[in-house]
């Protein structure tokens, strides 16, 4: 099924990025639908000492349209150094109008101000050996936070938007090592103990959306 | 376009200027003020976007935070005035965490681990009858001669007046015999009494902490009864022909054992001996020490058997109370119960928790010259635990592959001549004794009737009742 989800988040992205137009929107005078599809790069790092990481992140996201405010739902995928998510996250978005912009003075133009929360669907871990870690059990994902300020260039039917933002994502990995206690006549396996490793991951994100009005 | 968004102004501030001139100024101002608008939105946006690249600046690396959650158990000391107040008969309650068995002229005698011993009537193996339980704190084993029931409590070995089975009473004590029950150093506190149990402690410890930070977990054992490391459990049976002025049978988890007028119990690396010629009047007689992991015993005529993890040692105890080591037959570490029929030790070896090992099997020791004992074959098995033997009939607990059944007439073709395989019965031990064969699993005690080695069949259980 991520499979799935990943090959299609790949080809929509690769469409994206063709910027090949295709109406999909529904035109009212007051509430528009808008369909995008976003790729970006997230670059930070899990363990600074080693340098920058950048990975990969694309998403889809439909909504509506009321005049410069918008709000969507999103399902994406996000890589990271050790994981992967499938986030699904609220989209809400705010037009600044800029008519000044060179070279595009008859579009509507616009500064927008993005902000995406969510969480993570479905969280996969990484891990490039083939005997399995002691003790892991498994990996679950926690909250998304998204705001980023870009830049949309728009036409009759379709925009295209440069972004800048900040990503976190809070991922939980889970291990268990088990105990033995002696009851008199035997050993019999007791509580284990356990250790949660919970990663506040935080990414600069610069993006690139195309989005259908 | 300047035109138009005048046609739309309301405000006019030039009034007395010429309409052309007027409408040229406005449509300058308009565009100014188009522009003015124009760039408090870019430094505004500039601002935010500053900010934003500011702050992703110096937080796009990670934070990490680990929470332990970790269970420890906590010692719980008794005085020996308490542990000794505890000790009675009480009625009958389920089979919950079952340890050793003992059977005695038609009774059944099974210890709750650390609790005391359920007396079942089983003079009827076909509906065996639960009737009351003798609480023992701290008891692990028992061994009966005659009318006398000896078990230890903790440190003691208490002496019990089994005549009648309704009435049992306590007739004497050997106080602090087993000065080994603890190999932990939490043996006994002179200040804090008996250690008698463990009580269990939780703590949560939350820590910010290096994502790339290397953990290196530990398990560890946990001890849930006042008994650690005593050694695994798994020990020998005694196959002797019960008598019923005698002693009993023991499973192959005894570590007590009864030859003639003497009492053999394990205590760490010790055996240590009692006199029990005046069966109420048991006297400790002294300590022999043989090995640090030694954890069954064995009796077979004039020999004692003694299992260990690294090997069986055989000790003649003609003279009871000078044991004299004849030899040791060494195997690769593992548990291994043992018992002997004729001229053969049947050993099983298993791996696991405790018993390290990766060796999980049947040998066939000739024990003819007990000096020299020689491995004549082996099999393999899946995880053995207790076993018993019964005129060339060999009974294994599997541990989870169940109970097999062979006849061991021909110690070389015992893999061919399997007579039964209960497989989906998680069997510990067992004490096979006139075509009866009584044998404790995860699950309760389980009574099979194999006076037709071709057509052996159950004939009764007791369930155990699982603490919530």
């Amino acid at each position: 099924m991520r499979l799935v989800i990943f090959a299609l988040l790949i080809s929509v992205s690769g469409l994206a990025q063709s910027v090949q137009p295709d109406s999909v929107g529904i035109k009212n005078k007051k509430l528009k639908y808008f369909f995008s599809l976003q790729t970006a790069s997230l670059i930070g790092c899990d363990d600074c000492g080693k340098g920058k990481a950048i990975t990969f992140s694309g998403a889809i996201i439909q909504g509506v349209r009321i005049k410069k405010f918008s709000l969507g739902v999103g399902l994406g995928h996000d890589s990271y150094h050790d994981w992967n998510t499938a986030p699904v996250f609220l989209s809400a978005s705010w037009n600044l109008p800029f008519k000044g912009a060179v070279g595009v003075s008859k579009q509507k133009n616009a500064l927008v101000l993005k902000i995406d929360y969510g969480t993570s669907l479905k969280t996969w871990r990484y891990y490039p050996y083939e005997y399995p870690e002691y003790g892991y059990k498994e990996t679950t994902g926690g909250s998304t936070f998204n705001p980023s300020l870009g830049y949309r260039v728009n036409s009759d039917k379709m925009h295209v938007t440069f972004g800048v933002g900040f990503k976190t994502q809070t991922i939980r990995d889970l291990y268990e090592f088990p105990s033995w206690r002696w009851t008199g006549t035997q050993y019999v396996e007791g509580d284990p103990s356990r250790r949660t490793l919970k990663h506040d991951l935080s990414r600069l994100m610069l993006s690139l959306a195309v989005g259908w009005n | 376009m300047c035109w138009e968004s005048l046609a739309n102004e309301e405000e006019f501030t030039f009034k007395y200027y010429t309409d052309s001139n007027y409408l040229d100024l406005r449509c300058v101002q308009h565009k100014n003020k188009l522009n003015y608008g124009g760039m408090k939105i870019l430094r505004f946006s500039n601002f935010l976007l500053l900010l934003s690249l500011a702050w992703v600046g110096v937080s796009c690396s990670d934070k990490c935070e680990e929470t332990y959650h970790y269970v420890y158990y906590e010692p719980i000391y008794s005085t020996s005035a308490a542990i000794k107040a505890a000790v009675k008969q009480e009625a009958a309650k389920p089979l919950s965490q079952i340890g050793r068995i003992y059977f005695k002229d038609g009774f059944l005698f099974i210890n709750e681990a650390g609790e005391g011993i359920h007396i079942i009537d089983n003079r009827n193996p076909a509906a065996p009858q639960n009737i009351s339980f003798l609480a023992i704190p701290g008891n692990y084993d028992l061994a009966i001669r005659g009318n006398t029931l000896y078990a230890d409590s903790y440190v003691d070995l208490v002496a019990f007046d089994v005549t009648n089975l309704n009435d049992i009473k306590e007739v004497n004590r050997i106080e602090n015999l087993f000065n080994n029950y603890q190999t932990l150093g939490r043996m006994v506190s002179t200040e804090q009494g008996i250690l008698t149990h463990w009580e269990k402690r939780e703590n949560v410890n939350v820590q910010q902490s290096e994502c790339n930070a290397y953990y290196q977990p530990w398990g560890g054992i946990y001890y849930e009864r006042g008994v650690a490391f005593g050694g695994d459990s798994f020990s020998a049976k005694a196959t002797i022909a019960p008598n019923p002025s005698a002693t009993g049978i023991g499973g192959s988890m005894a570590r007590f054992t009864i030859m003639g007028n003497h009492l053999y119990g394990l205590d760490g690396a010790n055996i240590d001996i009692v006199n029990i010629n005046t069966q109420t009047d048991p006297k400790a007689v002294k300590e022999f020490t043989l090995a640090w992991d030694i954890e069954t015993l064995f009796p077979h005529n004039d020999k004692l058997f003694v299992g260990s993890q690294s090997g069986m040692y055989i000790l003649n105890v003609s003279n009871p109370e000078l044991p004299v080591q004849l030899s040791r037959y060494s195997h690769i570490q593992s548990c291994d119960p043992v018992v002997v029929e004729g001229d053969y030790a049947y050993v099983t070896l298993r791996s696991g928790t405790a018993c390290q090992g990766f060796t999980n099997q049947l040998e066939v020791i000739n024990i003819s010259n007990p000096e020299s004992p020689i491995l004549e074959r082996t099999y393999p098995m899946t995880n053995p635990h207790g076993l018993g033997i019964d005129n060339g009939t060999l009974f294994i607990c599997d541990g989870n592959d169940g109970l097999k059944i062979y006849d061991a007439s021909d110690i070389n073709t015992i893999s061919q001549n399997q007579l039964a395989h209960y497989s989906t019965i998680k069997a510990f031990d067992i004490i096979p004794y006139q075509n009866i064969a009584m044998m404790i699993g995860e699950d309760g005690l389980y009574q099979y009737n194999y006076a037709n080695l071709q057509d052996i069949k159950l004939i009764s259980t007791i369930t155990i009742s699982r603490p919530e």
